[in-house]
């Protein structure tokens, strides 16, 4: 709760959105909960307020300055971030355009946190059955003051517009099939009315997937790929090909006062090693590392101020459930007992990495450390026992070892991702386990092997795409349902765990089940799960305020925060 | 002469059309489409993924698209971008500059390099300053230019915190600048270039020097150096020419590589891209264009064989 | 055109004296070992280029016998150790032995060169003989191909050749095999042309002119005649060819179409931990990439001496 004023502070709200805002929130932690004890509406001032004490900013903020960070290793492919799903066309519209929520970035919060924070709704508000969200529009939103929006007002119709488009034409059109209607009563209110329970709600729309669209370019132009107009805190600039894309300060901005920044620009740098050099050279002010690079960097330039935190990253190993070997459960444990992920940490991460469990580490309001008491029994599951592993195979018939295929795309997750998948075969051999690797190329994985279309009997080691929500890792992954289930996970112990906890609304309980759920599937091990490592993002040290968060949509949040001090 | 290379000209059109049908049938067995691209993991909406192949054409019989696409060509239109729609014209306008910068500069450093080496090495055969250059030229050609290009890039910055610039200015913008981004490339590049030529002028040259006419220039106590430069190095560049005709894919390979490590926006780093994502008339655009300039440097250099060689005469 | 040239005159030096080269070389043939020490003397650095190569395929050949480890497997705990006597070359970043991996590497390289070789100048001796003897129809045909050929970006078609066969079948052997075939296949096309004009070059010679009044097939004349003639070039073709194999090889890691892992190809070792790691630990860097300079130096050198000693017209060329 603490943490919501402290992020209202930074913005420099008015007190009404402040208690607003903290309201909102406390209707989702009591709204569907039976005994709800009655609102304490002393409770929201006193922690903003205390708050806003220990969060004042480390500097005064300067403006002005041009910010470069090394953002993508290739062009964004279409700059209508509906109609292409990929990150960087979802990293491109989070400098131009407005959500209803993102998520909160400031300091206090941890990147990886993803509390759902307003944006362009100043406040919104929960029914007690938790069915409809009341979304207020900020007075001050204005469309960037560019033709043919020439700096119109943002209204509920705005949003209604892109619901309806994104309903329409975007291939994630799938996570809001939950909603009903979405209505607006009048221009600075939108309601949303949902079929059902949906605890993850805030974070579904926080997410950067239903961007507010300006209606007059897409009915004049038919998509958004020609005028990148928004309601965001940078106006688009210029996009050079192959180099750059280039975003100006939204004076109209309604965070009033941010951004700091005059120009940002938004490099596209192939190779890792151009990057590490680009930083040492001081010519980028912000860029991702490797695990190795920044052990490198941290040596020959102590200077560069290092952010890690763990990764939202799962790497983990499937295969299809319905058939053997892997449809009996002693041969996937003997899988996970055969990995060594001590090894794995050392190896690809320096030293310091996570063991996933159902949820990688990064999720951090959620993990639960599959090696830790409170795993419970199964964590024995996570630990290394080549014996174990071959006695478990012996007991399920293959005492004389396993021979299975590994399909692994190796040129599309880099390098760490390639040596993980030689390291990962070769654990599995010490164990009797010989695994046959056939790379695939990305583009026939992503639609094929990804999506569970792969022969019954072969292993499958990849990435799994980072979520904001354990509900969206569960539920696409395990769900008979979900869209990620790589699988054919069908468990029906399992699914109703899963539909439970997106019914639960008090966030204590909802918790408490996904923890369950993360004990129960460290036995199950549909998915055998691997080891993520830190972050690492590299900054210049004239960069201030800078409070990172991860999600694709991170330009809006964290950019027009920062300032530039000192830079030549 | 005219007819010839009017003829020539007329003889190119089956070969290109037979390149772009190779790469269009390529790249379409490649496994995976742009679409699967566009809607990565959400190609579970197998409808969407069917209606957007249905919009961009990928769903008609290929001998359709092919001949969509080259009647376009036909038209003068390079058709469009898969994934966003946007004009390959418009896309190639800027890159081609890149590229076509790149390779000249690249190859003007090779033969700065190749050509005096070589005539030294030839005129010193079989002595230590040969052996050393020729070690030299084939030391050059031995390091891959990928790695040459990570360490010129990594040390500069770990020992006096340079790099090139990382944001590309354009020649029309400020050519200082420009050079000062191209140069480290277009070094490293000609060095990989220059090695092969080093060796063909000295070989080249071996044989012209022993070509009676330099005999007897030297009989007639002309000196030297005018020797060398005037009559043998005239006749010797001949073969030289035409190997630079051939090294034309070489420069294309070296481009793809370079223009990736020094974040230059060429067409060699947009070919890879185009090919990854699969979008199929960006890829054809682009060989169609590579295909046109190397066909068009080797009637070149054929042509420039017979102006330098008199005794070849084209019917 | 170059079928145009007169007296058939080829393009590149190395090509149209070759027939004579031969004919003198034959009846004043040394003993093996004497002609190996002349040559070392007067070509000493094809004699080093000579060495390296044979010390390659020694190594290729008892990989097995040299390598103190197995190429694949390593410790996570004796990751990026420095050379030392239990590890000659270091360790990366695997935990695996280098030297292992450097010398198993070496049966990759020769396998990706002599089959990128076997491919390319196979098939630009067969296009070019036939297109050169026969000529007419035929080489018109050819020769469109060819310029076709040359024309095709070659990055494109090895892209393309190892995307497309590693989603069919992939044992190790496929993908080397594969990217040996690609490579032999870019390389072929410009390469045929140098063989047709050392065709060319003799195709009237009086001898053929004989043969074929003699009533010799075509194939016979191609065989007993063309063939020998023409070794010469074609040998130094292949030479060449085989650095630029490996080379190429490399720069197809880089790019992402190398030799499957764990292969121990030097080019992708060179392009992934080698470029990842070099500044921590240079010395995964420095040995895949001296194992390839010094390859291609060896193929090299040996082909340039070749040349100077089976052209007559470099033999004698030395200025008094």
């Amino acid at each position: 709760m603490a943490k919501i004023p402290t992020r209202l502070a930074t913005y420099r709200l008015t007190r009404r959105t402040l208690i607003l805002g903290s309201l909102a929130a406390f209707a989702t932690a009591c709204g569907g909960a039976d005994t709800s004890a009655p609102p304490q509406s002393s409770g929201a001032p006193q922690s903003s307020s205390g708050a806003q004490a220990s969060i004042a900013p480390t500097a005064a903020p300067k403006a002005g300055g041009t910010l470069i960070i090394r953002q993508w290793t290739g062009d964004p492919p279409d700059l209508d971030p509906f109609l292409n799903v990929t990150f960087r066309a979802q990293e491109f519209a989070g400098f131009f355009y407005s959500r209803l929520l993102k998520f909160d970035a400031g300091p206090g919060t941890q990147p990886n946190s993803f509390i759902p924070a307003p944006d362009l709704a100043e406040s919104y508000q929960i029914s007690q059955d938790g069915l409809t969200y009341t979304f207020k529009l900020r007075a001050n939103a204005k469309w960037q003051n560019k033709a043919p929006l020439n700096g119109r007002a943002v209204t509920s119709d705005d949003v209604i517009y892109s619901f309806e488009r994104f309903r329409k034409v975007s291939p994630q059109k799938g996570n809001l099939d939950m909603v009903k209607e979405v209505k607006a009563p009048d221009p600075q209110t939108v309601v949303f009315t949902l079929n059902n329970v949906f605890a993850p709600f805030e974070t579904t729309i926080a997410s950067p997937m239903l961007w507010i669209m300006p209606k007059e370019v897409i009915e004049a132009d038919g998509d958004a790929r020609k005028r990148v107009i928004g309601s965001g805190p940078f106006i688009f600039d210029r996009f050079e090909k192959g180099v750059q894309v280039v975003a100006k300060r939204n004076p109209d901005y309604y965070f009033q006062g941010t951004p700091y920044v005059d120009e940002v620009a938004l490099l596209i740098v192939p190779e890792e090693a151009t990057a590490v050099a680009g930083v040492r050279a001081k010519s980028i002010d912000i860029s991702g590392l490797t695990a190795s690079d920044r052990k490198a960097v941290g040596t020959s330039d102590p200077d560069i101020k290092i952010l890690e935190y763990p990764q939202n990253q799962l790497y983990f190993m499937y295969w299809r459930l319905e058939a053997p070997p892997f449809n009996d459960v002693r041969v996937r444990q003997a899988v996970s007992l055969a990995l060594d992920r001590d090894e794995i940490i050392s190896v690809l991460w320096e030293g310091t990495g996570y063991p996933n469990s159902a949820l990688p580490a990064g999720l951090r309001s959620f993990y639960l450390d599959p090696r830790s008491a409170a795993m419970g029994p199964n964590a024995k599951y996570f630990k290394r026992d080549v014996e174990g592993a071959k006695k478990l195979l012996a007991d399920a018939g293959f005492a004389g070892g396993l021979k299975v295929p590994l399909i692994a795309s190796l040129n599309a997750y880099g390098n760490t991702f390639n040596q993980s998948v030689e390291l990962v075969i070769k654990q599995l051999k010490d164990a009797g386990i010989t695994a046959d690797l056939r790379p695939q190329d990305y583009s026939a994985y992503i639609s094929s092997t990804f999506l569970g279309k792969f022969d019954p009997g072969v292993m499958v080691w990849g990435l799994e795409t980072p979520y904001q929500e354990p509900h969206d890792y569960l539920y696409n992954m395990y769900h008979p349902k979900g869209g990620r289930n790589h699988g054919g996970v069908n468990d029906t112990k399992l699914t109703e765990m899963i539909e439970k906890q997106a019914t639960t609304l008090d966030k204590a309980a909802r918790k408490a089940q996904i923890d369950d759920i993360q004990r129960y599937l460290g036995e199950q091990q549909h998915y055998v799960m691997g080891v993520a490592g830190n972050t690492v993002i590299a900054t210049q040290p004239w960069v201030k305020n800078f409070f990172y968060e991860t999600d694709y949509g991170r330009g809006g949040e964290y950019v027009p925060k920062l300032f530039l001090d000192g830079k030549k | 002469m005219q007819r010839y290379i009017l003829r020539r000209l007329l003889l190119t059109i089956p070969a290109l059309l037979g390149v772009t049908i190779l790469v269009s049938a390529m790249v379409r067995l490649l496994p995976g489409d742009a679409v699967a691209l566009m809607l990565q993991e959400y190609n579970s909406y197998a409808q969407d993924a069917e209606d957007l192949r249905a919009r961009l054409g990928l769903n008609k019989p290929f001998h359709v698209q092919y001949l969509d696409w080259i009647g376009g060509i036909a038209r003068g239109d390079l058709g469009n971008s898969l994934r966003d729609q946007t004009p390959i014209r418009d896309e190639l306008a800027t890159r081609l500059p890149v590229t076509l910068e790149l390779g000249l500069l690249g190859l003007l450093i090779s033969l700065l390099i190749a050509i005096p080496l070589g005539v030294y090495s030839a005129v010193r055969q079989d002595t230590i300053s040969d052996y050393l250059a020729r070690s030299g030229a084939i030391a050059m050609l031995a390091i891959p230019g990928f790695w040459f290009g990570t360490l010129a890039i990594t040390l500069p910055a770990l020992w006096f915190k340079w790099t090139p610039p990382l944001r590309y200015t354009r020649l029309s913008e400020d050519p200082g600048k420009n050079l000062g981004q191209m140069i480290l490339p277009a070094v490293i590049l000609g060095i990989g270039l220059s090695g092969s030529l080093m060796r063909l002028t000295r070989a080249q040259m071996l044989e012209v020097l022993r070509q009676d006419y330099i005999r007897t220039s030297r009989a007639k106590g002309l000196n030297e150096r005018a020797t060398i430069f005037r009559h043998a190095l005239r006749n010797a560049i001949i073969p030289i020419i035409t190997l630079l005709g051939l090294q034309m894919a070489v420069l294309i390979g070296g481009a793809v590589v370079l223009e990736s490590i020094f974040v230059l926006p060429g067409m060699g780093r947009y070919l890879l891209e185009s090919l990854n994502s699969r979008d199929y008339p960006v890829v054809q655009a682009i060989v169609l264009i590579f295909a046109s300039m190397i066909i068009m440097v080797n009637l070149v250099v054929d042509l420039m064989y017979a102006w330098l060689d008199p005794r070849i005469r084209y019917s | 055109m170059r079928i145009e040239q007169q007296k058939g005159r080829a393009p590149n030096g190395l090509t149209a004296a070759a027939p004579q080269a031969r004919a003198r070389l034959q009846p004043e043939r040394p003993r093996p070992a004497r002609a190996l020490w002349h040559f070392a003397r007067r070509k000493p650095l094809g004699a080093a280029g000579g060495l390296l190569v044979l010390v390659l395929i020694i190594t290729a050949l008892f990989a097995d016998i040299i390598a103190p480890y197995a190429y694949d497997v390593g410790q996570g705990v004796e990751r990026l150790k420095g050379p030392s006597l239990r590890h000659l070359f270091g360790t990366d970043n695997l935990g695996r032995d280098l030297f292992s991996r450097i010398v198993y590497g070496s049966r990759i390289s020769i396998a990706v060169g002599f089959g990128a070789v076997l491919v390319g100048t196979g098939l630009a001796t067969l296009i070019g003989v036939v297109s050169g003897y026969f000529g007419g129809a035929f080489d018109l045909i050819f020769q469109r191909l060819i310029d076709a050929w040359v024309a095709f970006p070659a990055i494109i078609l090895l892209a393309c050749l190892v995307t497309i066969s590693t989603t069919r079948d992939t044992s190790p052997t496929t993908s080397i095999a594969i990217v040996a075939l690609a490579l032999g296949l870019v390389v072929a096309g410009g390469s045929s042309r140098v063989v047709r004009s050392a065709v060319l070059g003799i195709r009237d010679m009086p001898y053929i002119e004989a043969a074929r009044c003699t009533g010799c097939s075509d194939l016979r004349i191609i065989r007993r005649y063309i063939l020998p003639n023409i070794l010469a070039p074609v040998l130094i073709l292949a030479t060449v060819q085989l650095g630029g194999a490996i080379l190429a090889e490399s720069t197809l890691s880089f790019l992402g179409f190398g030799v499957k892992p764990p292969m121990p190809a030097w080019g992708s070792m060179l392009a992934g931990s080698g470029r990842q790691y070099f500044l921590v630990a240079p010395w995964l860097a420095i040995w895949p990439g001296l194992a390839i300079s010094l390859a291609v130096f060896g193929f090299n050198m040996l082909g340039d001496a070749l040349r100077d000693v089976l052209d007559p017209r470099l033999r004698g060329s030395q200025r008094k």
